[in-house]
């Protein structure tokens, strides 16, 4: 098989189809409810696992892959002939990216590159797209780059309280102690969680997203993704909504998986962006 | 006695790793527990003993009985079986341990020190950023008095204890090297992992129990009752050799070890943290004098905090003071200094608001309002009051919300007395004042925060609900004495003799002329809260198109305050 092998983690929040069309392969995280251990996206779809957080009392805890298992992903690459790309999230809120570049380094450190997006959900995803198609490691490798720095993200939550419980509320954490409701839009900036603007009322937080993120695409030709946890209806009307306001080639529409949900919450959106591949 | 051991044997490495996989499982949440830093998730301790348990599965699958075999199959086991990112330290100390076992069917206290070595150097090399005070300075210090004492010893029993007492000492350390670990009064959670690890490796060596020495030793360590540990910690009066515990931060042009090699002489207990312009120092001294003054070659000193340690301990002996710190002596003030010490000491602006009441007070203060001035309506602060507020702010630059039509000459006459750059924003009342201090983002130039704030303020209509105290025709509008008013933006709209009725009828009027998204209800000290919750819910039924929300203002005079945005 000829090109650069592709591989990612669950946290990228990748619609399966998309995922194989690409010929990308996805390393799961883990999730687990006490004693149950599921992996991401494997045995755990995104449905059940809401019902579940909704349902149980007990916050479920995700852990990164081990190194092992980026391992065998590589070395089966590796065997076939095959480079490998690896882009994951943010080194800030996971120790994915530091199991894969252990893995990298022990299979073949020549072979096999490991990008840190700073970045999470379909914005990892973004990068990954960005890399995929490519002939060279190089080629795929600067593919990646060029789609971290371009990449747009900004996202809302129904409560801040799943962020501020898992530790990774970044610049967000001054808004915890408010006795009024904030809906903050929220980015990553860094690789960690900051706040784009301060919002009360979830319909205007929303509407301020939007706005915020139209001034900043202006009339660029972008390739977007509008991710839900467990709030399709929600996620379909802003994908719509996006859909008239700005020029696209790709747009996607997926779920927030496990892991992330975990740490942002049902009810979170997101908007997921970067310039359209070959428009600028 | 000891038994005469030269050689670590297969059979031994076995034991020891299904001790430690026991031990480990039997204390991991115990370690959960201690779980801090770097996010207080509480999961190392089962992390570790996941990790480990699939080491010591892969190690029972082999029928080897070489060492380096073995180490070889506990290193395969935690890579694959490793969560989280102690898990993946402790298989990369697994597999250093197994590279320098590699082809070794026994191994000597040489063979052992060079492992541990090795172990500690891949663990540091897997972790991106190596953080002091963790599981990685444990097993660093464990793998330097292995070397140490492999000079010494040639029993790997001997040899190991020696391990064992400098790790657990390494581990009692970490108290002080993190600020989060100082704060909660705990040793860090991976490094008792790795602790619990060599002690239960360390229990199948010997047939017998643990000696004496080392079971004193891992009772030093906290498990779950970090207010007992603060009083084990108090060391007594004459064994306090440096009298002086003094803490600081330098800003500057800081060289962290330049400075840690000048006070190292001054005292023990020395921990200099921090980067090229920061640095936080702290050390038990008998001249924190001399201390200050190191420091003040280097830079500014900010948080200076010296305490008489004697005189903590005499004063705990007798039972004068609580003990709520785990941190072995006590500090009158923060106990350690952190980030946000610093950033106080120096921040870029703040805000002063004027409001009416605790619910406004507590609000304000939620949205990062530094100084809430009470005042308002009826008692309107003074020029020399908002000065002092003013002054008060930790900062150069300073925003000012009168809040009310009435404080806003005072509040610009204040501005120009101030020998800072004040900024007024003329919110006319506390809705206009709320979304002002909602839009307040200190990470921007002053000018735009600004901007934005006074945009924000523009963007609301404000309704409040009061009474009469005498008949009268205002605004074109016949008033009876006692009569419930609503004002819209300070205009009298409707009155009326009922509460419910009135403010039902002003809030309509607010919503006809205007398309609103929000509408915040801020019911007054006089009204009950049931009361509030029966209204919002009518009103939501009547409008459901804007969201509402309610909250406890507690101001007097004005039954509801209503902010339509």
């Amino acid at each position: 098989m000829a090109g650069i092998q592709i591989v990612t983690d669950s946290t990228a929040d990748m619609p399966k189809a998309v995922a194989e069309a690409y010929d990308i392969k996805v390393v799961p995280l883990s999730v687990s409810f006490g004693d149950e251990r599921y992996q991401d996206g494997v045995d755990l779809t995104p449905e059940e696992y809401y019902r579940r957080l909704r349902r149980e009392p007990i916050l479920p805890r995700t852990s990164q892959p081990a190194p092992g298992q980026f391992a065998e992903v590589y070395q089966e690459a590796i065997a076939n002939g095959r480079q490998v790309l690896s882009v994951h999230i943010s080194s800030k809120l996971s120790g994915t990216y530091q199991a894969a570049s252990l893995a990298a380094e022990m299979v073949d450190k020549e072979n096999i590159k490991v990008v840190d997006t700073l970045s999470v959900s379909m914005g990892i995803g973004l990068v990954a797209l960005a890399a995929a198609g490519h002939d060279t490691l190089s080629e795929a490798q600067k593919a990646a780059e060029t789609a971290k720095e371009q990449l747009g993200l900004f996202f809302l939550v129904d409560t801040l309280e799943y962020m501020e419980k898992n530790g990774r509320i970044g610049r967000a954490a001054s808004l915890v102690g408010s006795l009024l409701q904030i809906k903050p839009v929220l980015t990553f900036v860094d690789g960690t969680v900051d706040v784009v603007e301060k919002v009360r009322g979830t319909r205007r937080a929303r509407r301020r997203m939007l706005e915020i993120f139209k001034e900043r695409v202006g009339d660029t030709r972008i390739d977007f993704a509008v991710m839900h946890a467990d709030a399709k209806e929600e996620g379909m009307d802003l994908l719509a909504e996006v859909q008239d306001l700005v020029a696209y080639d790709k747009s996607f529409l997926g779920d927030v998986g496990p892991t992330m949900g975990s740490h942002s919450g049902p009810g979170t959106l997101g908007l997921v962006w970067r310039p359209a591949l070959g428009s600028e | 006695m000891g038994l005469e051991r030269d050689f670590l044997t297969g059979s031994m490495f076995r034991s020891m790793i299904f001790a430690a996989a026991n031990r480990l499982n039997q204390e991991k949440e115990d370690i959960d527990f201690l779980n801090v830093y770097p996010v207080p998730d509480g999961d190392t301790g089962t992390n570790m003993a996941l990790t480990l348990l699939a080491a010591a599965q892969e190690v029972e699958k082999s029928t080897s009985t070489s060492v380096g075999e073995l180490a070889q199959a506990a290193a395969k086991g935690s890579l694959m079986g490793a969560r989280g990112n102690s898990g993946v330290i402790l298989s990369q100390l697994l597999r250093g341990f197994a590279q320098v076992m590699q082809g070794k069917h026994t191994a000597t206290v040489h063979d052992l020190s060079r492992a541990l070595q090795e172990a500690s150097a891949m663990a540091y090399k897997a972790v991106m950023r190596p953080v002091e005070g963790t599981m990685l300075t444990v097993a660093r210090v464990a793998a330097e008095a292995g070397k140490q004492a492999a000079r010494r010893e040639t029993n790997v029993v001997a040899w190991f204890e020696a391990v064992l007492r400098a790790a657990s000492k390494a581990l009692a350390e970490t108290k002080q090297m993190l600020p989060a670990l100082a704060e909660a009064g705990v040793v860090d959670a991976g490094g008792q992992g790795v602790l619990t690890i060599f002690m239960g490796a360390y229990s199948s060596m010997e047939q017998h129990e643990a000696p004496v020495l080392l079971l004193a030793a891992a009772e030093d360590i906290p498990r779950t009752n970090t207010r007992a540990l603060a009083v084990s910690e108090i060391r007594p009066m004459e064994s306090i050799r440096f009298r002086y515990c003094t803490e600081l931060v330098v800003r500057g042009e800081v060289s962290l070890d330049e400075l840690r090699k000048t006070l190292q002489p001054l005292g023990d207990s020395l921990l200099v943290v921090g980067d090229e312009e920061t640095a936080k120092i702290h050390v038990h001294t008998n001249h924190p004098g001399r201390v200050l003054e190191i420091c003040c070659g280097y830079g500014e000193m900010f948080a200076i905090d010296i305490d008489n340690m004697a005189e903590q301990n005499r004063r705990i002996n007798s039972a004068e003071l609580p003990i709520d710190r785990g941190n072995g002596h006590m500090h009158s003030g923060s106990v350690i200094m952190t980030n946000a010490d610093i950033d106080e000491a120096q921040k870029k602006m703040g805000v002063v608001a004027v409001s009416l009441g605790e619910g406004w007070k507590s609000i304000f203060q939620g949205l990062g309002v530094d100084v809430v001035l009470n005042g308002g309506q009826t008692m309107n602060p003074s020029t020399e009051e908002l000065v002092e507020a003013i002054e008060q702010v930790p900062a150069k630059e300073v925003i000012v919300l009168p809040n009310n039509k009435n404080v806003l000459f005072a509040a610009e006459q204040a501005a120009k007395m101030a020998k800072k750059d004040v900024v007024v924003i003329p919110t006319p009342g506390l809705a206009q004042g709320v979304a002002a201090a909602t839009a307040y983002d200190d990470k921007l130039e002053l000018g735009e925060v600004v901007e934005r704030m006074k945009s924000a303020s523009q963007g609301v209509v404000s309704g409040e609900v009061t009474y009469s105290v005498r008949s009268t025709t205002t605004d074109g509008v016949h008033i009876n004495e006692r009569d419930f008013i609503g004002l819209e933006q300070g205009r009298v709209v409707v009155a009326g003799n009922e509460l419910i009725s009135t403010t039902k009828e002003l809030i309509r009027r607010l919503l006809a002329k205007r398309k609103a998204e929000l509408v915040s209800l801020f019911y007054g000290k006089d009204v009950i809260k049931t009361a509030a919750r029966d209204l919002l819910q009518q009103l939501r039924a009547e409008f459901p198109e804007p969201e509402w929300e309610l909250y406890e203002g507690g101001q007097p005079l004005y039954y509801y305050l209503v902010a339509v945005e």
